[in-house]
């Protein structure tokens, strides 16, 4: 059997195993709000963001073949990079900030830490390029995409050619982050009234309200917006967050308010990794707050609470871990790659 | 009635398009040959500007608006330096144009064409356009350029709108042509004052001065 013979019927198989789940490729959770993508410019359909999985799993995007976007972006750990404080790219070159989970990214305005990239279509250009993360050019993987045969018939399954471009490859991509939704955690379901709040989960939630949900807004648990949340300035890393790409000092130390959603499967925590458990990060909130010109004011007091809180905001917070999307078998690595080239 | 007609007829067949020159003073740019500059030489290795939102008045009425979004002039390939035009350009005196890609664009994610990320024109470390690149060296005086000029956040965009005036096209010749010239030269001499290696690579206020530099710098030739 000829090799494109062999692929094409792989690349079937895969989408019809894709076409036939009879669900939505992509819905709105209810009670939640618009998403800020703009789907009318990259209309989701299954051919594509298969091939955006593929890509998502495939070390060819990174200069000597060895690093995926999965390699920092785990599914199990909420596509983050579990016990990494800093993640680290080919080489073993160490970069310079914690990976950031990728979930519910349609809503979404601005990506990374310090909110370097405004549009999730171009924000794989920033690991592809960093010299640190995958090293690679975006011509140079568009190159070695272009000489495999499984996906030239891709990109013809999912744009109705084989021409590879950038705009294709990185919109493909975006199509398989974007069906990373997560809303069916335990929490989504007591306010679904499917279920309900034990006695500690319960005041969990109403310290959660009281002392977090300012920046961490539900139902997305971020409201995306850039604040000094209190850290002490690393003297190695020497990283003044939003200030590096706005100029202004009033942004100096701020960093993009990460989603709660999946905490408990996402650490190491905050931009750097510096926390290892969620303990260590209500300690900081309650007892370890460094003051400075640009703190966030409700955090000029620090958040006190007693350990049966943090107890209790600790179970509040284990309720946003939904095992629906950690376990999803679609989104996590397709077996079509294996063996392949 | 007659004359009406043949007059539509001629209108339709003509062709317009826009010459795109670089030069280094009077003379034409050629990416990596030294070139005499002043007491020095200079050698060009990357030369690619986006041109983008052409239009074309007479006096203040707006005649033609180009619907190619934007074009990526390259000296390393001669068919960028050309751009055609689907209208004819009767009676234009004044070319308007954005030097780079305005801020809407940059926040639009990944685009096709000449907008292509793939072009290397699109920052990887954070999102928005590069307007120019132009890169060299002053290969006696060990001292290298490398401008790469962009950033689409006020205060510092960098797009420039420019705006240039020449006498109109008349008669009814098949082909009508702007011949528009870049001369690089006020900006290699900025350059060189510096005396030293000159690397804007992100958003700022040289970007935006070079920028400037750049299309003061840029003229229409009769």
């Amino acid at each position: 059997m000829s090799k494109r013979i062999f692929f094409s019927i792989i690349v079937l198989l895969a989408l019809a195993s894709f076409c036939f789940t009879g669900k939505a490729l992509w819905q709105i959770p209810s009670g939640w709000p618009e998403p800020v993508y703009n789907f009318k410019k990259n209309a989701l359909d299954s051919a594509t963001i298969q091939l955006g999985r593929m890509l998502f799993y495939d070390p060819v995007l990174s200069s000597d073949n060895t690093i995926s976007c999965a390699s920092c972006h785990s599914p199990y750990n909420a596509f983050t990079h579990v016990d990494h404080a800093l993640s680290h790219g080919i080489h073993d070159r160490i970069g310079t900030r914690n990976s950031p989970v990728l979930v519910n990214l349609a809503w979404s305005r601005s990506f990374m830490w310090d909110g370097a990239v405004n549009h999730l279509d171009v924000q794989a250009l920033a690991p592809l390029e960093n010299h640190l993360e995958m090293d690679e050019k975006l011509p140079n993987v568009l190159k070695k995409l272009s000489v495999q045969d499984r996906y030239l018939m891709l990109f013809k399954s999912a744009f109705g050619s084989e021409k590879i471009t950038g705009e294709r490859f990185l919109k493909a991509l975006s199509q398989f982050m974007l069906t990373l939704v997560s809303a069916n955690s335990k929490y989504d379901k007591v306010m679904r009234h499917e279920a309900e709040f034990t006695e500690a989960e319960a005041k969990g939630y109403a310290l959660f309200k009281q002392h977090c949900a300012s920046c961490h807004t539900e139902p997305l648990f971020t409201n995306h917006s850039f604040q000094n949340n209190g850290l002490e300035p690393d003297t190695a890393l020497r990283d003044t967050g939003r200030m590096k790409i706005t100029g202004k000092a009033a942004d100096s130390l701020k960093f993009k308010v990460p989603t709660l959603r999946n905490i408990e499967r996402s650490a190491p925590y905050m931009h750097d990794g510096r926390y290892t458990n969620l303990q260590m990060v209500l300690f900081h909130y309650s007892a370890n707050i460094h003051s400075s010109p640009t703190l966030s004011a409700s955090l000029k007091n620090g958040i006190p609470l007693s350990e049966p809180e943090k107890q209790q905001l600790l179970a509040f917070l284990k309720t946003l871990t939904d095992k629906d999307f950690l376990n999803n078998k679609e989104f996590q690595y397709p077996r079509q790659n294996a063996g392949n080239k | 009635m007659t004359y009406c007609l043949l007059l539509a007829a001629f209108a339709g067949r003509a062709q317009s398009r826009m010459d795109v020159m670089v030069s280094l003073s009077n003379e034409p740019v050629v990416l990596d040959q030294a070139m005499n500059f002043e007491n020095t030489q200079v050698t060009f290795s990357q030369v690619r500007i986006y041109l983008s939102h052409v239009e074309f008045y007479q006096g203040d009425s707006l005649i033609a608006k180009d619907n190619t979004h934007a074009y990526l002039i390259d000296l390393a390939d001669d068919s960028t330096q050309h751009l055609s035009f689907g209208f004819p350009l009767q009676g234009a005196d004044r070319v308007q144009f954005l030097l780079g890609i305005d801020s809407a664009s940059s926040t639009s994610g990944a685009m096709d064409q000449a907008l292509d990320p793939m072009y290397g024109m699109y920052w990887s470390w954070q999102s928005g356009y590069i307007n120019c690149k132009i890169e060299g060296t002053f290969p006696g005086a060990g001292q290298d350029f490398q401008l790469h000029l962009g950033g689409y956040m006020a205060p510092f965009s960098a797009a420039r709108q420019c705006t240039l005036r020449q006498k109109g096209i008349s008669g009814y010749s098949d082909t009508q042509v702007f011949r528009l010239r870049l001369d690089l030269a006020p900006l290699i001499g900025r350059i060189r004052q510096e005396n030293r290696p000159v690397h804007v690579m992100s958003p700022g206020a040289n970007a935006v001065a070079y920028s400037k530099l750049i299309a003061d710098a840029l003229m229409l030739m009769p």
